[in-house]
């Protein structure tokens, strides 16, 4: 099963977009206010700017206006004697400030005797000569106007009001009276302006306006803000409806919830404040325009103020999907690039997994950690090879070794008895013979055959291990088989033995041999000792057999071999055993040594009547208890032979 | 196995450690052969004053010795064997062979 895996640059790239995506997000929002900020800022400043203006242009209106006016009254202020005077000062003044509509004086009743009651000169702006109009229908002293203005010194200009008698328009005046130079107030004189006129002067300011600003679209200007006036009270002074100017008052157009905003603005206040007006929600700037004591307000639909905003969003929007966009298709390309050595790398990985160790690696030539890792995997790879050679040398000479072993062993136990016991017919003799093999052929044998009532026997240890020693033993058991088929004396079968061996012996291996040749009916035993361990003789006590050690067997040709004899009484027994039992060695590298085995052998000993297999067993066991599991280094082979007597029965 | 050849170059020491077997006796050989090979010596002394013990593979040493030294017509001394090898010696009937100091 395998595993699926997501790519690496797929991961990077969305970690990589993700923070950019934030990045972007976090600066989108800082910019986003900041520049909400400004712009509201800006917004407000440019329409309380506006507003500036348009109060500075109105109050310089209106003073311009006074100006002119004070000029005439001057005048006619001058030329107080006669009636006449003062309408020919009025025409020739007002072609010096035509700035007003028209001027008047309306004189106290009675100050000049000709006009008991009202006389009020007025010459307009068109007019070629001044004419009163004072009458009983503009009966002017119960004007407010006119009530107002003897009381105020320096003069004011009036709300705005209907003018019935001359302009039959709405008009602002200024008032102010006329003091003569005896201190009698002859009347009030005032000018005229239109609102009209007034509103012209303004308009000028607010199609200009229009235009100004940070964006403009088309669109904005369509829904784009508007300007009103009104007085204190809230009348409507100016409005781009016409029929509401004086006649409607701003606060009929407000909501209700939104009124107390109104106030601040009739409070001559400056400000904004949001509110509904004429059904649209809005935000409405105002100022104060204090030279004629009105308030003045724009008026900018939030849609309009939402306009800039949502564009905005917008083009940010748009940026940070465009970056996005951006990010992705570079990660997708760059980061890719980068990182499909990786995927090639464990590709190979898994080619060498499989056993091919030559697999190709990727071409890496960064100098950084890929190039690294490709070159870590290369000696890695290297490595892995050497190691598996070596592996499958060693495994190799071990299987050969073993095979060798193998071989040597089976040609060992082919060659030694293994049937137990030999003659179960023949009452005149015990035999039992075991050789338990090391785990390296250690190149024992022992062979045992019967001619003519006599036993013939032998006993060899050949010398080195494996294969070359089970051979020399299979030569040296089949000399001594032939030999010993022919030859008696065992001095003469060895010394014929020693003489085939050691022809042609370049190696110089040698064999060391005990032979013996027992009569089965006297109980007569010949023997030789060829270069080996002495036996061991039971009878009712256990002693080494006295040989003379010859030399053993193979080395030299021509040596002399120099045989003994012995009687074994019935009940004797003759134990034959190679150095596997006398040098057996325990953990502490101690031999178990000939002394050792007399000594329990003059135990056994003890033990009368102690049959052949009983005896080597017991041995056996003996010398396991003393190397106590440490590791068997040679052949441990043993061969007892117990006369019994001669057998009646054999013929 | 040190080898110490004396300064009139017609007599050597061979000095025998441990045990002699299987592993050692080739690595004697292989040092010793050479070294007889490319000198004429009169006396060759295997020193076995510490040598433990001798396998098979050590007697076969021993004798190569002696019969190489033989053919080069040179006295092959065997000197301060202990009694284990002594024994050993006896009992294969190698020991008339040698002279042992």
């Amino acid at each position: 099963m395998t595993k699926k895996y997501k790519t690496f640059s797929g991961r990077l790239t969305r970690r990589v977009m993700l923070t950019v995506l934030a990045t972007m997000v976090l600066i989108a929002f800082i910019i986003l206010g900041v520049s909400f900020h400004a712009i509201k800022e800006e917004t407000e400043g440019r329409y309380q700017g506006m507003m500036d203006v348009v109060s500075e242009k109105l109050g310089r209106i209106f003073l311009h206006e006074e100006i002119c006016a004070r000029n005439v009254f001057d005048a006619v202020w001058d030329h107080l004697d006669s009636p006449e005077g003062v309408m020919q000062t009025m025409e020739k003044e007002i072609k010096l400030n035509n700035y007003s509509q028209g001027y008047y004086m309306a004189f106290e009743p009675g100050y000049f005797p000709q006009y008991p009651k009202w006389f009020e000169p007025y010459m307009g702006i068109h007019d070629e000569k001044a004419w009163n109009i004072g009458s009983e229908n503009h009966d002017y002293f119960s004007r407010a106007w006119y009530v107002r203005a003897k009381t105020e010194k320096n003069g004011f200009w009036t709300d705005p009001y209907y003018d019935d008698t001359v302009l039959k328009d709405y008009v602002c005046s200024f008032c102010m009276p006329l003091v003569d130079s005896k201190g009698r107030l002859a009347g009030i004189c005032g000018s005229d302006m239109t609102l009209k006129w007034l509103m012209s002067q303004l308009n000028e300011i607010n199609a200009t306006s229009h235009n100004q600003g940070v964006l403009n679209f088309d669109f904005i200007k369509e829904n784009s803000f508007h300007t009103f006036i009104v007085t204190r009270k809230g009348t409507y002074v100016y409005h781009p409806d016409q029929n509401r100017i004086l006649k409607d008052n701003v606060r009929s157009h407000i909501d209700v919830d939104d009124l107390e905003a109104v106030q601040e603005m009739l409070q001559m206040k400056r400000g904004q404040s949001v509110m509904t007006i004429d059904g649209e929600r809005s935000v409405v700037f105002f100022a104060p325009l204090e030279s004629a004591n009105w308030a003045m307000g724009i008026v900018v639909p939030q849609t309009t103020m939402w306009i800039p905003a949502l564009i905005m969003i917008g083009v940010m929007l748009v940026i940070i999907v465009i970056g996005m966009v951006v990010v992705y298709l570079f990660c997708r390309s760059t980061i890719r690039q980068i990182s499909s050595p990786l995927s090639a790398l464990a590709q190979s990985a898994d080619e060498v997994a499989k056993g091919n160790f030559n697999a190709p690696l990727p071409d890496i030539t960064y100098k950084d950690e890929l190039g690294q890792l490709r070159d870590s995997f290369a000696s890695m790879q290297a490595s892995l090879s050497r190691y598996m050679k070596d592996l499958e040398q060693t495994a190799s000479s071990k299987t050969a070794m073993e095979n060798e072993l193998k071989i040597a062993y089976d040609i060992q136990m082919s060659m030694i008895p293994r049937k137990f016991p030999p003659y179960p017919k023949r009452h005149d003799i015990d035999i039992y013979g075991h050789l338990t093999p090391a785990k390296s052929v250690g190149g024992d044998l022992f062979d045992f055959h019967i001619r003519d009532e006599h036993l013939f026997f032998c006993i060899g240890d050949v010398s080195g291990k494996g294969v070359p020693a089970a051979l020399l033993m299979t030569v040296a058991k089949n000399l001594f088989h032939t030999i010993s088929m022919q030859l008696n004396s065992p001095a003469e079968i060895m010394s014929h033995m020693n003489n085939a061996m050691s022809d042609g012996n370049d190696a110089h291996m040698f064999v060391t041999l005990f032979i013996g040749v027992l009569d089965l009916k006297t109980g007569h035993l010949c023997y030789c000792n060829g270069g080996h361990d002495a036996p061991v003789i039971y009878t009712s006590d256990a002693v080494f057999l006295d040989t003379k050690p010859n030399i053993l067997v193979g080395l030299m040709g021509n040596m002399p071999y120099v045989g003994g004899e012995m009687d074994m009484a019935p009940g004797t027994t003759i134990l034959l055993y190679t150095d596997g039992l006398t040098e057996a060695m325990d953990k502490g590298k101690n031999l178990y040594t000939p002394e050792r085995l007399l000594a329990y052998s003059k135990e056994l000993a003890k033990q009368n009547g102690l049959q052949t297999l009983q005896l080597v067993k017991c041995l056996t066991e003996s010398v396991h208890r003393f190397v106590n599991g440490a590791e068997q280094s040679d052949d441990l082979t043993m061969l007892a032979i117990r006369y019994l007597g001669p057998d009646q029965n054999q013929q | 196995m040190e080898i110490q050849i004396q300064e009139d170059k017609k007599s050597v020491v061979m000095f025998l450690e441990g045990s002699l077997d299987s592993i050692t006796a080739p690595e004697a050989e292989g040092e010793l052969f050479p070294v007889m090979a490319e000198n004429e010596f009169e006396k060759i002394t295997l020193d076995c004053s510490k040598l433990n013990y001798v396998a098979s593979s050590g007697l076969r040493f021993i004798f190569m010795v002696l019969k190489q030294g033989k053919e080069s017509g040179a006295r092959v001394v065997l000197k301060d064997v202990n009694k284990f090898v002594r024994f050993v010696l006896d009992s294969t009937g190698l020991a008339p062979m040698f002279e042992f100091e």
